[in-house]
């Protein structure tokens, strides 16, 4: 804190603080100051006299070097209340959320989900997590304006970084899904995609190369009242009428908070039903899935609000089989 | 007279303006990228210099680089006029200065806007020649280029 303003409210000293960077400033684009009155301009030059002595610059040093130095002081002088350990986490978590923040500045958490999956294709926490703080490419989804509520917890972010092991020219990707929560990011699954494998011609994001993998692996699946597909991705289900059901078994969703339940069927056709209802509300059909004769693993970023709206923030089935089968051709020891 | 303009920026004021502006960029720009021969530039009014500049320092981590301490000062001024003027909240204003006392080099990395000036012409505001760093050299400020009308590049 520079001694001549620690007296004056904190508004005022950033104000003026701001005033003495751009007399420096050489650039119109910080417009020029206001007038000072006496007093202000008082405190200004004592301030001024204080950074240069504590830069150990002569008073009579105007170059551009010298410049260069109060004017890191004075903007740092400024960002400091940002750094105060209650307003930074609070900053920080609400850039969070916006995807707003470096890769780096993310804290990395495992789902079980995760630990239950993929150890067993040869991916580590530490592959994950250095993929998702060291991305070559990152993309945080958000929902289309006006249908989603953003959901602290809830948010989809997907890393992706390419590798060649040594030894081998066979390159692939590896893919990491995350749910972003303030300035946690929570690893829900990642896979590896071989581009020799995934057709990968078209693919320009994170999200490419997952719609990309997920047609090669994915399991074609019905969303409320959609035609089956393979990748589900923002879409909202009002409440439906349902039928009467017959639960088979109850659980909460295994992703973010929930107000009501789900509950899951075996349809007469054999297909498997998901239904969910808000609290006193009677349950509607929010997917049904194909039955497999296979190993499948769902990733589900779903959540249900209040007023018994399904918000499904990604969907996709893989067909684990197909893919192991794969992984194992690149020399990858992976069980189901 | 060229077809295009060009102007040098820190990839950390684009994210700025494309998240709080709108997408709203303010540029410095110049007829021409570097020095036309016979015609020395003054390194403040020549958009290659400045990203030779912002590069070097970054390369070689300057902390004192100049470059990179005046647009942390212009970014982090411009977050308190932008809230006194009332066109960013208090929030914003914190995220901003957040980013900027967080800032990585790679954040100061430079960027080049490529401006077709046709798409651009009306809104061109010739710098005085007093404002200039040399009389000899025009420059123009846009203070509302938007997205769709240039290319943000890195050599």
């Amino acid at each position: 804190m520079i001694n001549a303003l620690k007296n004056l409210p904190e508004q005022e000293a950033q104000n003026l603080l701001s005033v003495m960077i751009k007399e420096i400033l050489p650039s119109p684009e910080v417009p020029t100051s206001p007038a000072w009155d006496e007093a202000q301009a008082r405190v200004s030059d004592q301030a001024l006299q204080e950074v240069r002595r504590r830069l150990k610059l002569a008073p009579d040093d105007h170059t551009e070097a010298a410049q260069a130095q109060i004017l890191r002081l004075l903007s740092e002088e400024i960002g400091a209340y940002v750094s105060r350990p209650a307003t930074f986490n609070r900053v920080k978590a609400r850039l969070g959320d916006k995807g707003g923040l470096r890769p780096d500045q993310y804290d990395v958490k495992f789902s079980k989900s995760f630990d239950d999956s993929c150890p067993k294709r040869g991916i580590r926490r530490g592959d994950a997590r250095d993929v998702v703080l060291h991305p070559d490419d990152v993309q945080h989804l958000t929902p289309p304006k006006g249908t989603f509520n953003e959901r602290s917890g809830m948010e989809v972010s997907l890393y992706a970084k390419s590798l060649t092991e040594v030894g081998s020219l066979e390159r692939h990707t590896l893919l990491v899904v995350g749910l972003r929560g303030g300035y946690t990011v929570n690893v829900t699954s990642a896979w590896l995609v071989y581009h020799s494998d995934v057709d990968m011609s078209s693919a320009r994001s994170p999200l490419d190369i997952l719609e990309s993998f997920v047609q090669t692996y994915g399991v074609p699946f019905v969303v409320g009242k959609s035609a089956a597909k393979k990748f589900y991705r923002y879409e909202a289900i009002a409440a439906l009428k349902g039928e009467k059901d017959v639960g088979i078994m109850s659980f909460p969703p295994t992703v973010g908070p929930t107000e009501g339940e789900m509950r899951l069927r075996v349809g007469p056709s054999g297909v498997i039903e998901v239904r969910a209802a808000a609290k006193g509300e009677k349950d509607v059909e929010i997917m049904s899935l194909p039955r497999t004769t296979g190993h499948t693993e769902a990733e589900m970023l779903l959540h249900m609000t209040p007023s018994g709206v399904f918000e499904v923030r990604a969907a996709f089935i893989i067909d684990v089989a197909k893919y192991i089968e794969d992984l194992r051709k690149h020399g990858v020891q992976a069980t189901n | 007279m060229g077809p295009l303009l060009y102007s040098t920026n820190v990839k950390l004021k684009w994210w700025i303006q494309r998240t709080y502006r709108s997408g709203t960029h303010y540029v410095w720009c110049s007829e021409h990228f570097d020095s036309p021969p016979g015609v020395p530039l003054p390194p403040s009014a020549n958009p290659g210099d400045i990203y030779r500049r912002l590069k070097d320092d970054i390369t070689g981590k300057d902390g004192h680089s100049t470059k990179i301490n005046e647009q942390r000062a212009c970014l982090t001024g411009l977050a308190l006029e932008w809230e006194r003027k009332g066109e960013i909240g208090a929030n914003d204003k914190e995220e901003i200065l957040f980013k900027v006392t967080q800032a990585s080099w790679d954040d100061w990395s430079p960027l080049i806007y490529i401006i077709p000036r046709a798409l651009v012409e009306s809104r061109m505001a010739a710098v005085p020649i007093s404002q200039r760093a040399a009389p000899h050299a025009p420059e123009y400020i846009i203070a509302d280029l938007r997205e769709v009308e240039f290319d943000a590049i890195e050599l």
